[in-house]
């Protein structure tokens, strides 16, 4: 059944209704069947897998043979193919070995092992009684030709070796189960050993690789700490040296402030507002880096802090002096976490006695000391109302802060 | 049906762990259940202090019953204990030691679930690397349901926690790597078991902006999208999560990091690695970071902060990203990922966390990196706004068949009735 197109116009927004274009059609010309569509439609078409192969291959392109984990672990199961010959391993053994591994030792005694001697008269039985009878008769007269006790007697010396083999066939046989059990045993902590040491192995490369990537990250750190400290040292400018900076901060490529350029004057007095609008909620206090020295250098991240205080993105237009101000804020507090991103959220009123509503934990880097959805929403300090958005539609060209080191 | 979830620390102030996960299940579930949920009234896990008031509470819908916690074995002898039992021959009274110093320790939460485990139907435990859970389990085990929250770590190697899995009638996984980590690495196949995961109940549709001069930023229901093709153009997908835009002037595409800003989750790698994206590339997509910021972050023009939002202003925020990048490696739950792929954006995983790894590709909603290189080479990748389309679409899909929070309930149910029977 096809859907009712005007019930879902119905339910539409109202400005949906002067829509131009092919909507203005009305919804009888479309075709009906876009709604259901088959459930796996969308994932058949995407193969992220596939993707991630296509990216690595092109990654391995550019850096020669890369093998990749998979290739690594077919190349390793290659190798142990060749090892285990079928021709001179035999493929039912694992199987077997498992087996055995959960069996007792069969250390029964074969047929061969009877308790039965063999005497003289064993020499002249037999089923028939007048067989036996000649036998009998005929004895001594076998006497004279050789003697039967001789006989008789390597047969129970052969019976007593027989019987000793067996019971060394029967231990031996047991020990051999008891240790093929071991080996199972032994075999199958070592495979799953070597699972965990690949998983092991695996989690360690990926760490190694995090690791490498924080430390490329701190020594750009440092080095665009100790670029700032060498820059500001022989500078030797007083703190209140007027500075100008851009309004309009270039795009990342032409990233370098123009501390010289004056503003237009239209520009100055937006920013003019807007730095009066900072300057109500920032700190009091002068301003330094960690050696106490003042840093423009991490200016930008300055102003990134104000913004995670809740400020808005748009202060790009804050001159260096303003920057440099808020900068002591960064360096003093630059592992510590400022005091607007802690800020608590109200009081729950349906949850009186609540501790977590009531008090909130001293901030502690390596605690979860907030969480983002529970925290109060940081006002900015001008929310977009939808009247004011034409606005600041027209106010976007100065997005990005300029880079200041 | 009446269930205790038994947690070391419970409280909204916690944003990881089984902790949160436990809050998380507690809230969804008080409101179809009765939930006890039995804590310590400890906050920090390095000291187990006792910082909250002891007795009865209720947080955001959940009963909580708060005990005091017993003195702790000096801590100065952890590290080394740790490290003589990772290295070395361990024996089971050397890991309960170990175990002891990891702690919390109530002997108050424990005498009332031995009172009291008969009135409850189910004693839910979150969390395997502590004590109340080890001895919590063998008061009920007919009536015990742990969720271990596993991470791969060199203590995953005592034998105990393969003893202590085997104790319980039920165990539940926030994600299958939890589970194959549990079978794999430990070598514990439990009689019941299920993957739970966390649910993300997606936003309500906003019909943004409130002005009508502008159609192309309206945001249509999901059936009429469905229907009519002709609203899912262009137009349509650039005024995704217009009021965040808005407010914090981002006009071009940006990926967006949603959690605390911290060195240990990866926030320093995933900069980096964004540093040589944007080194590559002449267009300007930039990086939002939202949450609190716990490092210092560095001085790029890409580079913003949202701070701190509220839960409708983050889900909005994660619809205006053009993607997400989720850098977490021990992000069991991966919520953010799950939320980002609740309003249909696209993510990039860190391939360390195998959860994420396995949303990504079961959802077929976002790609994952496991050094620089792919780092920049799935960012590069996902700028194709038709593939973002695609890949959002079937996020959406994806959390609408497995991860909305009836999805997740029913699961939980369905592992507890086994307990109950």
């Amino acid at each position: 059944m096809p859907p009712d197109h005007n019930q879902q116009h119905s339910r539409r927004p109202h400005y949906h209704r002067g829509r131009r274009g092919p909507d203005r059609r009305g919804g009888d010309r479309r075709p009906p069947q876009t709604q259901q569509q088959p459930e796996t439609s969308g994932r058949d078409q995407l193969d992220i897998e596939q993707m991630m192969r296509e990216i690595r291959s092109r990654i391995s392109e550019r850096h020669g043979i890369d093998l990749s984990p998979q290739q690594i672990q077919e190349l390793a199961a290659r190798r142990l193919e060749a090892i285990l010959d079928p021709r001179t391993i035999k493929p039912s053994l694992m199987d077997e070995l498992r087996r055995a591994a959960g069996l007792p030792a069969d250390t029964t005694p074969s047929d061969t092992e009877s308790e039965d001697t063999i005497d003289e008269s064993t020499l002249y039985q037999s089923d028939s009684g007048f067989l036996r009878g000649i036998r009998r008769l005929l004895n001594p007269l076998l006497k004279l030709f050789f003697n039967p006790v001789a006989i008789v007697n390597a047969l129970n010396v052969q019976a007593r070796r027989a019987k000793a083999s067996a019971a060394r066939e029967a231990e031996q046989r047991r020990r051999q189960t008891e240790w093929n059990a071991l080996h199972f045993e032994i075999l199958r902590r070592l495979v799953t050993d070597i699972a965990r040491v690949e998983i092991d192995n695996e989690h360690l490369a990926h760490r190694v690789e995090s690791l490498s990537a924080r430390v490329d990250f701190n020594d750009r750190r440092v080095r665009g700490l100790e670029h700032t400290q060498h820059q500001s040292r022989p500078s030797g400018r007083p703190p209140d040296a007027p500075v100008v900076s851009s309004p309009t901060p270039p795009a990342r490529e032409e990233a370098a402030p123009s501390t010289t350029e004056p503003a237009s004057p239209d520009t100055s007095s937006e920013s003019n507002r807007r730095r009066r609008r900072r300057r109500r909620g920032r700190r009091s206090g002068q301003p330094r880096d960690m050696s106490g020295v003042p840093a423009p250098g991490l200016a930008g991240t300055a102003a990134v802090d104000q913004s995670a205080e809740g400020d808005e993105f748009g202060d790009d237009d804050a001159t260096s002096e303003d920057l440099t101000n808020d900068m002591g804020v960064t360096s003093t507090m630059a592992d510590q976490p400022t005091v607007g991103d802690f800020e608590p959220s109200p009081p729950d009123p349906f949850e009186p006695s609540s501790p977590s509503s009531r008090e909130f934990p001293s901030p502690r880097p390596e605690e979860p000391i907030q969480v983002a959805s529970q925290m109060e929403p940081v006002a900015p300090a001008s929310e977009s109302s939808p009247a004011s958005a034409p606005v600041e539609q027209a106010e976007r060209p100065e997005p990005i802060p300029p880079e200041q080191s | 049906m009446k269930f205790a979830f038994i947690t070391p620390r419970y409280g909204a102030e916690f944003s990881a762990g089984a902790e949160h996960a436990c809050r998380l299940l507690a809230e969804q579930i008080a409101k179809r259940h009765d939930v006890d949920v039995l804590t310590t009234t400890s906050r920090d896990a390095a000291t187990w202090k006792n910082e909250y008031s002891e007795g009865s509470d209720r947080v955001r819908g959940a009963f909580v019953r708060r005990f005091a916690v017993g003195t702790m074995p000096e801590r100065s002898a952890f590290a080394e204990l740790s490290r003589r039992l990772r290295e070395g021959p361990r024996s089971r009274p050397d890991e309960l030691s170990w175990l002891r110093h990891v702690g919390p320790w109530s002997s108050g939460l424990l005498e009332h679930i031995k009172r009291q485990h008969r009135s409850y139907d189910a004693l839910v435990f979150f969390g395997l690397w502590h004590p109340l859970t080890v001895s919590g389990l063998e008061i009920a085990p007919e009536r015990s349901v742990v969720f271990p929250h596993l991470h791969l770590r060199p203590e995953l190697r005592f034998d105990l926690w393969a003893d202590v899995l085997t104790i319980p009638r039920a165990v539940g996984y926030f994600s299958n790597s939890e589970r194959r980590l549990v079978h794999s690495y430990v070598g514990v196949a439990p009689q019941y078991e299920e993957v739970i995961g966390i649910g993300v109940d997606p936003p309500p549709q906003q019909t943004y902006p409130r002005h009508q001069q502008d159609p192309a930023d309206v945001i249509t229901t999901d059936d009429d999208s469905a229907t009519d093709e002709d609203a899912l153009d262009g137009s349509y997908l650039s005024g995704r999560g217009v009021p965040f835009r808005r407010r914090h002037r981002l006009y071009d595409n940006f990926a967006l990091y949603g959690g605390r800003v911290e060195p240990h989750n990866g926030c320093e790698e995933m900069l980096e690695y964004f540093d040589s994206f944007a080194a590559s590339r002449t267009d300007d997509m930039g990086l939002v970071l939202m949450g609190v910021k716990m490092m210092t972050v560095p001085d790029a023009p890409y580079l913003r902060l949202a701070g701190v939002l509220p839960d409708r202003e983050r889900m909005t925020a994660y619809e205006a990203a053009a993607v997400t990048i989720a850098p977490d490696a021990d992000d069991l739950l991966s919520q953010s990922l799950l939320e980002s792929l609740a309003v249909g954006t696209p993510v990039l995983a860190n391939a360390s966390n195998e959860a994420a790894v396995e949303h990504c590709r079961r959802a077929n909603a976002g790609l994952y990196y496991s050094n620089r290189e792919e780092f920049v080479g799935a960012l590069t990748v996902l700028r194709t706004p038709a593939l973002r389309e695609r890949m959002g679409e079937n996020g959406r899909r994806y959390i609408r068949h497995h991860h909305q929070w009836d999805a997740v309930i029913g699961r939980f149910e369905r592992l507890v009735g086994k307990v109950r029977r």
